[in-house]
């Protein structure tokens, strides 16, 4: 089986949720719900002289994800149905015909990946733009972002980069994400917890 | 012929075209480009219809906007996929902001019909009645008539037009009917570069000159902005912010942000930043002048071939032997006597001495060092200063005019210039500053050249009686003092007609006495070179999405009515041309003036692919003064380049200011606080307060696309030491106050704004009464600025606020 | 993250099934007892539609928790893996078990014998169903709810809830039979008192050292001592009604114990859920 997986070059995103954007225009998302998100984290703090002067070693990064469509998928794992499958191409998908929309795997996803849209009846996730790849293309959140920061392709095609380590990502031994990252300096490990979401209002 | 760097013809036909074609109705060639691709095979096979438009605000882009049609309506947005997907490569991609349109394209705030303001009701009171079309353009047409008998024609003023920026129509039609009728005042500057367009560059440079774009930037350089976040506000894919990323990857270029807030670029993208209390950068400059005096830093052999007033020798002759240079000011022999030690201007500007030092040194061994500044700093009181602070500092070290550098004023940009509607002559010369057209309502006359920089005339001879807000949101939102600005809108003995014809109900619509429905340029037909602010050549086609709905009207046909109303409706149009016959002459105009610079296709052609770019080298010449300054001289009052403005000087004299004892005109580019700055904090303000530009948003275009508001939300940006001791938490509710006014918003605690300073994302639309508790609930930061100009532009300063925070039930 | 109360519909249906369920085990010690071979059998027979009442409403409280119950069928599919599916597994085989005995005994067609081997059948699936509420819930991602004290809280809830409604099954087909097994039943909900506190006080405190990016697991309800407190008062005076019962059954007064306990269960359920918290977002 090909297992499909992204490449976020962390170096190179500025945060500006244009992957998002294209995302939730593509798969006409309700407001307020979402693929991808867009994690800013912050830390370090500020001090002040006595000459009155600021100095600071705070930090800011961004990180970018949707599904990672793991190798070992907890959604999957909860599933009652099996509609939440693994695809030829390692997408993890679901079965809207199977679908009971129970939430299970909402609620077991680290990655806050896939949620239930009650009104169409079924969990909803990034689906990888299959219907896109099927046609040689890219998905919607590759294709639109200004810096290039994103990659879908099969795993072994993409650049090396670490495993889906970046706070506040879970550890990736647990689902083994096909996310792979180039981290950029300000970047803290999976496990940290010297730093905090910046932006709750815009991922929650 | 210049080769198309990005793409051939054949390859941008093959990658984006014949879907376009197709959409615009022209019939489907397969042997004019060639081979169909394959994408638009496959996209026919489903039923897809691909139009392709552009983004249109004013974020100095112009993206592109390939529209996937289904069943008549915009399915989703693709953007830019033709030309290079490689990083490095450009493909005018769109922002979250582009990507989002279609929800705004249906949005509930649409204006859908006219209306006219409720008789006996107050403007500002909010209340409307639909009324035909007709009586809309009789009453317009009527009260210009009226107005222009009784007042003149120098009493009607056509605001500008920035959510429609980037198209060929913007509000040109509105000018070309009213010159065809006697003119009208018109106005200089703009919100966004004033003192820098008309406080600075005139007198360092005697214009814009030697801007380039990051494109020139060297392997290794530095680059050290003041005030620039080309990542947060022009996030384009083929725009600067880009430009820079690709920069800070391929060339090793190192970056210094010196801001009041982390951007964007200082996030990931690894940038230092040097936090900056705000509106203290001349004082930050004049500390790094000194430093590099001390340390002989100074590119001397430059100074002395291109620079005026820098030292006693490069003073004009009858400035020479006061003092009156900057190197004097520098070192504490002029001006107000005191040194500019980094120990000095670290009180100001709380930036540690030591890194100042450090900073100065840096930039004075950096060869080239790319020295440049944003807009943000020049829209504090005396931005006039500050942005020619930030210009002396690139001439001290001579990083301008030369490869890799610019001229330590903003960024430049190239492109093909696409002249947009022509507006025919207009007979009134009399000029009034952007900023100050509420002054120009309810001051009128009492306006003079030499205290409020009235230009072609002395004085006004009158008040503006007529305002035509078109494509803006001026009235109520977008205007430093929102609720001094719409008292002054509210007496309607003072500007008696108001016009507002947009595409949303903003809060300004409720200051109009008629609103029109607009289209928006995704709904008609369209053109724009790509982004005034982007270093690229290139054209947009925009094609309708679909019939208008509603009755929601394009601003040509609606003037050319207003026209045929009036009596000058055959000029107006030339006979019939109809805005798709401007399109198509104004580029194939164009395509005339360009020649063989660059491989045009034809309109037709131009609108089946939807948009073409070509990426621009960057030059490797010297600016010509640069190569020989006695034979090139600039057109300065001295020729040179002017640390020290003779016609500052002058100005100094014979102006007079009286907005503010802390103003100073003064011809070396001084620090001077100005009115509510860091200094003049107080226990009930002890914040300064400042807007930045949002990702979100362009100025207040999109605010209300409900899609971008939960992706990005409006937030009072607050560090957490203050946070802390004002009792504030992340995500609180919380009001903002200032002596100008108060509003509610969210808060975000982050460090990435230093301690002392609340900054707000600005746009959001202004939202409360007229009269009473005039608490804004939109969260729109003009409630919070003040009528602040600055001393020598007139331009906008009205981002010195100070203030408070203070949480609140929400 | 945080807000039980969105989870409401599943909180009805693991507070109302279980209990219900469990009720039958106070049948089946009455029948072992003798109780249905006297007058009282056939109304004991009709009252026994009660608790397999109260366990169809807790599955149609999760029903309504389905975005598309229609596909509901493939719940099965998922057998042995997905512990959703085990759960609604041995809940349907406990309650095709509970109807087949309700409605062959209503018939009359139950051997004395049949009818104890069916009861402690249903009696022993019952005990499994409030297990497997449970063990729904025990999913690897979810640290908070990643313990065992899931499951022993459902099991307690269950026998808490199920003495009280046993014994108002009784008491309204026989109070002299609902007296006579009433130890039963106060026996029942005293050890499903200690159980379902013990199990979900051992949640609350092994939550304590929870936390993500977004903080402390506990933080988000910060009530939950209360709730914990709550389920141990209903829990209590459920108790307290069903051991006095032993001298004088009154159904109101059970049928309101019944209620008084599913409130507290419900709660309790509420806090759990609220307890959510995943290993990372």
């Amino acid at each position: 089986m090909t297992q499909y997986g992204f490449y976020f070059d962390a170096t190179r995103c500025t945060g500006c949720h244009t992957c998002e954007a294209a995302c939730r225009d593509y798969h006409n998302l309700d407001v307020g719900t979402t693929f991808r998100h867009v994690y800013e984290l912050e830390g370090g703090g500020w001090t002040q002289a006595d000459d009155g002067t600021w100095t600071t070693d705070s930090f800011t990064y961004y990180t970018s994800f949707a599904c990672q469509h793991c190798d070992d998928p907890a959604c999957m794992h909860v599933c009652p149905t099996g509609a939440m499958h693994k695809d030829d191409n390692g997408i993890v998908s679901v079965d809207t015909g199977r679908c009971i929309g129970c939430g299970y795997c909402h609620m077991a996803c680290p990655y806050d990946a896939p949620f239930v849209d009650r009104a169409k009846g079924h969990s909803v996730k990034c689906d990888g733009c299959a219907s896109r790849i099927a046609e040689g293309k890219q998905p919607m959140c590759v294709e639109a972002c200004s810096l290039r920061a994103l990659q879908f392709a099969p795993v072994d095609q993409l650049p090396e980069g670490e495993r889906a380590n970046v706070a506040p990502l879970p550890d990736p031994e647990l689902t083994k994400p096909n996310l792979y990252i180039k981290n950029c300096a300000a970047a803290h490990a999976v496990g940290d917890t010297s730093c905090r979401v910046a932006n709750e209002a815009e991922v929650k | 012929m210049r080769e198309a760097t990005t793409m051939t013809r054949r390859t941008f036909a093959k990658a984006a075209g014949l879907a376009g074609l197709a959409a615009a109705g022209a019939g489907a060639s397969s042997g004019l480009f060639g081979e169909a691709p394959k994408a638009f095979a496959d996209e026919e096979a489903q039923g897809d219809q691909i139009v392709f438009t552009h983004c249109h605000v004013n974020c100095g882009g112009a993206c592109v906007l390939q529209c996937h049609m289904k069943d008549g309506e915009l399915a989703y947005v693709e953007s830019d996929t033709a030309g290079s997907s490689e990083f490095g490569g450009v493909q005018a991609r769109a922002c979250l902001r582009g990507r989002s349109i279609r929800r705004w394209l249906g949005s509930d705030e649409r204006l859908n019909y006219p209306m006219k303001r409720v008789e006996g009701t107050k403007r500002g009171d909010g209340k409307y009645e639909q009324i035909s079309w007709d009586e809309a353009l009789d009453t317009i047409a009527s009260e210009m008539k009226r107005i222009r008998e009784t007042y003149g024609s120098e009493s009607i003023f056509i605001q500008e037009c920035s959510g429609v920026e980037q198209n060929i129509m913007m509000n040109n039609p509105w000018f070309r009917l009213s010159n065809l009728l006697g003119g009208e005042i018109t106005r200089y500057g703009s919100y966004s570069s004033a003192s820098i367009s008309f406080g600075a560059y005139p007198y360092v440079y005697g214009g814009s000159w030697g801007n380039r774009s990051f494109k020139t930037l060297q392997d290794g350089e530095l680059v050290v902005m003041f005030g620039f976040a080309p990542n947060d506000m022009r996030m384009a894919g083929d725009g600067p912010g880009y430009d820079l990323a690709v920069a800070m990857e391929q060339k090793n270029v190192r970056v210094i942000s010196i801001d009041p807030r982390r951007t964007e670029t200082c996030a990931n993208l690894g940038a230092e930043w040097i936090p900056i209390v705000p509106g203290t950068d001349a004082a930050l400059v004049a500390a790094l002048a000194h430093e590099l005096i001390a340390n002989d830093l100074v590119d001397m052999d430059f100074v002395n071939r291109y620079v005026v007033g820098f030292n006693e020798d490069t003073m004009p002759e009858d400035a020479k032997g006061q003092n009156l240079s900057y190197y004097d000011y520098v070192m504490g022999t002029g001006y107000d006597k005191v040194e500019k030690t980094p120990a000095w201007a670290s009180a100001i500007t709380r930036i540690p001495a030591e890194r100042i030092t450090q900073l100065a040194q840096e930039i004075g061994s950096a060869k080239p060092c790319f020295i440049c500044q944003g807009l943000g700093m020049q829209r504090h009181a005396n931005g006039d200063n500050a942005s020619r602070a930030v210009m002396a500092l690139a001439l001290m070290v001579g990083q301008v005019g030369r490869p890799g550098t610019t001229s330590g004023g903003t960024i430049g940009n190239g492109g093909i210039g696409l002249s947009s509607l022509p507006t025919g002559e207009n007979p009134i010369t009399v000029q009034i500053p952007q900023y100050l057209w509420p002054e120009a309502i309810r001051d009128g006359e009492k306006l003079t050249a030499t205290h409020d920089g009235i230009k072609g005339a002395d004085k006004l001879n009158v008040g503006i009686k007529m305002l035509i807000n078109y494509g803006n949101n001026m009235m109520a939102n977008q205007n430093g003092d929102i609720n001094t600005t719409t008292d002054i809108l509210r007496d309607e003995s003072k500007c008696e007609f108001i016009l507002q014809y947009d595409v949303a109900w903003t809060d300004s619509c409720n200051w109009a006495d008629i609103v029109l429905p607009d289209l928006t340029p995704q709904e008609t037909y369209s053109l724009s070179a790509a982004g005034e602010c982007n270093d690229i050549a290139g054209i947009r086609f925009g094609q309708p999405l679909y019939e208008p709905k509603f009755e929601r009207r394009e601003i040509y046909e609606v003037c050319a009515e207003l026209a045929e109303r009036l009596g000058v409706g055959d000029e107006f149009t030339e006979g019939g041309l109809t805005r798709e016959d401007w399109c198509r002459r104004q580029y194939d105009e164009l395509v005339e003036t360009v020649g063989d610079a660059y491989d045009m296709p034809t309109y037709d052609e131009g609108v089946a692919m939807g948009a073409f770019s070509y990426d621009i080298e960057p030059s490797q010449d010297n600016e010509p003064f640069i190569d020989d300054p006695e034979a090139n001289p600039l057109e300065t009052a001295t020729g040179k380049a002017q640390i020290y403005s003779p016609e500052i000087a002058e100005m100094a004299r014979t102006w007079t200011l009286d907005e503010s004892e802390k103003n100073a005109i003064t011809a070396i580019p001084t620090y001077v606080p100005g009115p509510d700055s860091a200094e003049d904090v107080t226990d009930e303000f002890p914040f300064q307060i400042l807007d930045f530009h949002p990702k979100c948003t362009t100025h207040s275009t999109y605010a209300h696309n409900p899609v971008l508001q939960d992706m990005t939300p409006f937030q009072a940006w607050i560090n957490p030491i203050d946070a802390e001791r004002m009792g504030v938490s992340d995500l609180d509710t919380v009001r903002l106050t200032s002596a100008q006014g108060s509003m509610i918003t969210q808060a975000k605690v982050t460090n990435r704004v230093m301690p002392g300073v609340i900054m707000h994302a600005q746009g959001a639309w202004h939202s409360a009464p007229a009269e009473g508790d005039r608490t804004d609930q939109g969260g729109c930061t003009n409630t919070l600025t003040s009528r602040q100009r600055n001393p020598i532009s007139k331009g906008t300063g009205q981002h010195s606020v100070i203030g408070t925070i203070e949480k609140v039930e929400g | 993250m945080g807000n039980g109360f969105s989870e409401a519909a599943l909180a009805v249906f693991t507070t109302l099934a279980p209990m219900g369920a469990c009720a039958f085990i106070v049948l089946c010690a009455a029948c072992f007892k003798g109780a249905f071979e006297g007058a009282a059998g056939r109304a004991l027979d009709k009252a026994a539609f009660l608790p397999l009442a109260v366990v169809a409403v807790g599955f149609i409280g999760a029903f309504f928790h389905l975005a598309n119950p229609l596909n509901a069928f493939f719940v099965f599919m998922g057998v042995g893996s997905s512990p959703l599916s085990n759960e609604v597994t041995v809940g349907v085989v406990f309650f095709v078990l509970a109807a087949v005995y309700c409605i062959l005994a209503v018939a009359g067609k139950l051997s004395a014998g049949a009818r104890k081997g069916l009861l402690a059948a249903v009696s022993v699936m019952a005990v499994a169903f409030a297990v497997f509420c449970g063990l729904a819930y025990t999913m690897y991602t979810i640290p908070t709810w990643n313990t065992p004290a899931s499951v022993v809280q459902m099991l307690g809830y269950g026998l808490l809830g199920g003495g009280v409604l046993g014994l108002l099954t009784l008491a309204l087909a026989d109070v002299e039979v609902a007296r006579e097994n009433a130890m039963a039943g106060a026996a029942l909900s005293i050890a499903g008192l200690v159980i379902g506190v013990a199990g979900f006080a051992w949640q609350v405190v092994t939550s304590q050292s929870v936390s993500n990016i977004w903080g402390a697991a506990v933080d988000q309800v910060p009530a939950i001592w209360g709730m914990v407190a709550a389920l141990a008062v209903c829990g209590v005076v459920g108790a307290a009604v069903a051991g006095a019962s032993r001298k004088k059954p009154v159904p109101a007064a059970l049928a309101l114990a019944v209620v008084v306990v599913a409130v507290g269960v419900f709660f309790a359920r509420i806090g759990f859920y609220g307890l959510y918290m995943s290993v990372a977002l």
